[in-house]
């Protein structure tokens, strides 16, 4: 059964037919120096709404997993902009596959729920340990069911601080569909065609960049 | 006005009279002028001239006579015309009644006959409210002329011209007095302001002010939205709860009662109306001080008094 | 949203659920309420397998608000999410699993007087019915502290003057702060967890 992400009803109660979403990602970054051509690009290619400016708390948490030696991954994000109008977020991300040529683009399985309060009592009463955390501060876009960011990552936890060293943009290109939608991927890979010359998304393989 | 038009109808025929006279005296003078120009017909049987030129200044001192006597006429009617007051009180629309064109259209007859209805009503009522006032029954309060005009006297200055200055520190000095009270002002539009009053741990009240005079009053409870999605106050919207909407109803009572007994000064009904919204503040604490119990109904003790304001239910009313 | 109160309904010797509950809705009737509908508040434990006496997770769900799923440790913090917290739990399906026999629920009916809100459930755990829980809702007020008085009088109308009157404890820690649900939904869990141990009596004593 197809389902599509639009069909996803928060106040219907039910929780959606498919809770098995797969995200569809590409990644990429880009100079400091080049990023105004990146917005300038995004804005005439997406939907004609202004772009959001976001700065998101990122905490990233682990769990060691008894089937398999990949350990299991959350974040939680927390809003910096407006902290009392959007609740924490709580994500699982599956384990990326990068799959063989014939794959568009990268997938994971992930999982948002909203929650109400700060989850990290919750999460470390579930077993999971704090690894790192990060700030985003960038704009985010979107095309369809496609979502687009655009975000500076720091380590630093003060917004307004960013570290020297880093003089690029995270740039990610992603879909939220069923696992047996091949279409989400390409389209995620022609999206990420008409960024070109600028930047090339492309597959990543974390395990073998380690 | 009836005196103006029946001097109206007088000078009418009067000029209708003149009018023929004055035909009259043409058509004589008219005569003179044909004797000159033609002269008079040789009798066939006579031919002495002598005779012919009598027979002229004859007809010549006739025809002169009739227009004397056409021109007396004239004259005379002319005299007898009493000169019309302009008809002030139509102002404009008398000019109307000079067209001629307009004869035909009854526009000006119509005004003038609107004009006396209106007079006659004008006089009836006159003499409605004199009998009225003379016979004065006091069944309530604002029925009575003298009392409406009292207040209309003693409301309007006090409570429009007042300068935003005073108001406002008005307002600051009554948020500090009661406990239990706290306020926030959310809008100013003019002279009018909304403010929200929370009562406690038990309510919160939103209170439009045109000045000091209070105008709402909207009571909700503490976890219900104040705000429409798009931020602006909700005005209109009844609690979801069924003791704030009552509490509503007698809190507008209230308003009511203390702004008609003490508009001596403007802020007086706002404060005692502050207190009386004080003695809310265990809506859920105290019990009825008259059957004693939390309960009526499934609705805590809602009544205030507003001399004596103490818990109450509603069906235990002292 | 306001204070409410979740108490165990003791079915007397002799008598089973059925006629227990019956009884329960006339008295509750005869104050007045209108019945509004059906309720039904769901409970899944998890637990987390290999690990000694690991902590007990549960996964609530109730009509009243139905967009909204709470998930609480026993004795330890709860948190309010949306829909999607099952499917989230699911993923973490190797390490927290399901407790065999964990699901619990209450099911019945809900009545409306003035601002109260009522609800009457026969608790049951698969097939066999466990007992009867009442709630007692009173929806204008947000501190428990301020309306614990009305919510007695209320029960005492048709529990019996010798009710216990005391506030359960995990009202009382918070009972001058603002009253959220979650705290509704734990009190359910406390009730369902003294459900499943066989011999436990409950508080209430009927008229």
């Amino acid at each position: 059964i197809m389902v599509d992400a639009a069909d996803y009803q928060p106040l219907s109660g039910d929780a959606p037919v498919i809770a098995n979403m797969q995200e569809f990602f590409l990644q990429g970054s880009v100079l400091d120096t080049c990023v105004d051509k990146i917005h300038e690009r995004l804005q005439g290619l997406c939907d004609n709404v202004s772009p959001e400016a976001f700065t998101d708390h990122e905490r990233t948490y682990v769990m060691r997993n008894t089937t398999s030696n990949m350990p299991i991954t959350v974040k939680a994000c927390q809003s910096l902009v407006d902290k009392s109008a959007v609740p924490w977020q709580i994500k699982y991300m599956g384990n990326t596959d990068v799959g063989d040529r014939t794959k568009s683009a990268m997938i994971r399985s992930s999982v948002s729920v909203a929650v109400s309060k700060d989850p990290s009592e919750f999460l470390e009463d579930l077993g999971f340990v704090l690894q790192f955390e990060v700030i985003l501060k960038g704009y985010f876009y979107r095309k369809g069911r496609l979502k687009i960011t655009v975000a500076k990552l720091s380590g630093s936890i003060d917004p307004n601080k960013h570290e020297a060293g880093n003089m690029s943009h995270l740039i990610e290109v992603s879909a939220l569909a069923s696992p047996l939608d091949e279409s989400a991927g390409d389209e995620v890979r022609i999206f990420s065609q008409f960024l070109r010359p600028i930047v090339f998304l492309d597959k990543v393989d974390v395990r073998r960049l380690q | 006005m009836a005196d103006t038009i029946n001097q109206a109808k007088l000078t009418i025929s009067c000029i209708a009279q003149a009018i023929t006279s004055t035909q009259q005296l043409r058509s004589t003078v008219t005569n003179v002028f044909n004797l000159l120009c033609e002269g008079v017909k040789p009798d066939e049987d006579h031919d002495g001239r002598g005779r012919d030129r009598k027979k002229f200044l004859q007809k010549f001192q006739e025809h002169l006579q009739a227009v004397n006597k056409d021109y007396n006429e004239v004259e005379k009617y002319c005299n007898s015309m009493i000169p019309t007051p302009e008809l002030q009180v139509l102002g404009p629309l008398s000019h109307l009644s000079l067209d001629s064109n307009t004869d035909k259209k009854n526009t000006f007859r119509d005004a003038v006959q609107t004009y006396e209805w209106n007079q006659r009503m004008h006089e009836y009522a006159q003499i409605a409210s004199s009998i009225l006032l003379s016979h004065q029954l006091k069944r309530s309060q604002s029925s009575g002329g003298a009392i409406l005009a009292k207040r209309r006297r003693a409301l309007p200055p006090k409570f429009q011209n007042m300068s935003s200055q005073h108001v406002e520190n008005t307002l600051q000095l009554l948020a500090r007095q009661p406990a239990d009270l706290t306020f926030k002002l959310i809008k100013t539009l003019g002279d009018t302001r909304i403010l929200q009053v929370t009562v406690g741990r038990v309510f919160t009240v939103i209170l439009m002010l045109r000045n000091l005079l209070m105008e709402k009053v909207l009571v909700k409870g503490l976890d219900e939205e104040l705000y429409y999605e798009n931020g602006t106050i909700d005005l209109f919207s009844e609690s979801q709860f069924e003791c704030m909407r009552r509490i509503t109803d007698h809190a507008m009572t209230a308003v009511l009662q203390y702004s008609t007994t003490h508009a001596t000064q403007p802020e007086i009904p706002l404060k005692y109306f502050l207190l009386w919204l004080q003695s809310y503040k265990n809506l859920f604490i105290d019990p009825c001080s008259i059957c004693g119990k939390h309960l009526d109904g499934g609705l805590p003790p809602v009544w205030r008094d507003f001399r004596n304001p103490v818990a109450c239910h509603d069906t235990c009313r002292p | 949203m306001g204070v409410a109160y979740v108490s165990p309904w003791k079915v007397p010797a002799g008598q089973n659920v059925q006629q227990n509950i019956e009884e329960l809705h006339n008295s509750i009737e005869q104050l007045g309420a209108i019945k509004t509908g059906l309720f039904t508040v769901e409970c899944e434990s998890y637990h987390a397998v290999n690990v000694a006496n690991s902590k007990t997770l549960h996964l609530i769900h109730s009509t009243e608000y139905p967009a909204s799923r709470f998930a609480c440790f026993e004795d330890g913090p709860s948190i309010v999410s949306d829909v999607m917290l099952p499917s989230f739990l699911s993923k973490l399906r190797s390490v927290w699993q399901p407790r065999k026999g964990g699901r619990i629920e209450s099911k019945g009916h809900r009545y409306e007087l003035g601002d109260f809100v009522l609800k009457t459930g026969i608790i049951s755990m698969g097939p066999s019915t466990k007992g009867i829980s009442l709630e007692v809702e009173y929806t204008p007020c947000v501190y428990p502290c301020d309306c614990w008085g009305i919510i007695t009088e209320l029960l005492k109308g048709f529990v019996g003057e010798n009710m216990a009157t005391n506030m359960p404890t995990l009202i009382l820690e918070k009972s001058k702060e603002i009253y959220t649900p979650d705290i509704t939904m734990q009190q359910y869990v406390e009730l369902f967890s003294n459900m499943r141990k066989s011999n436990y009596t409950p508080i209430v004593c009927v008229k």
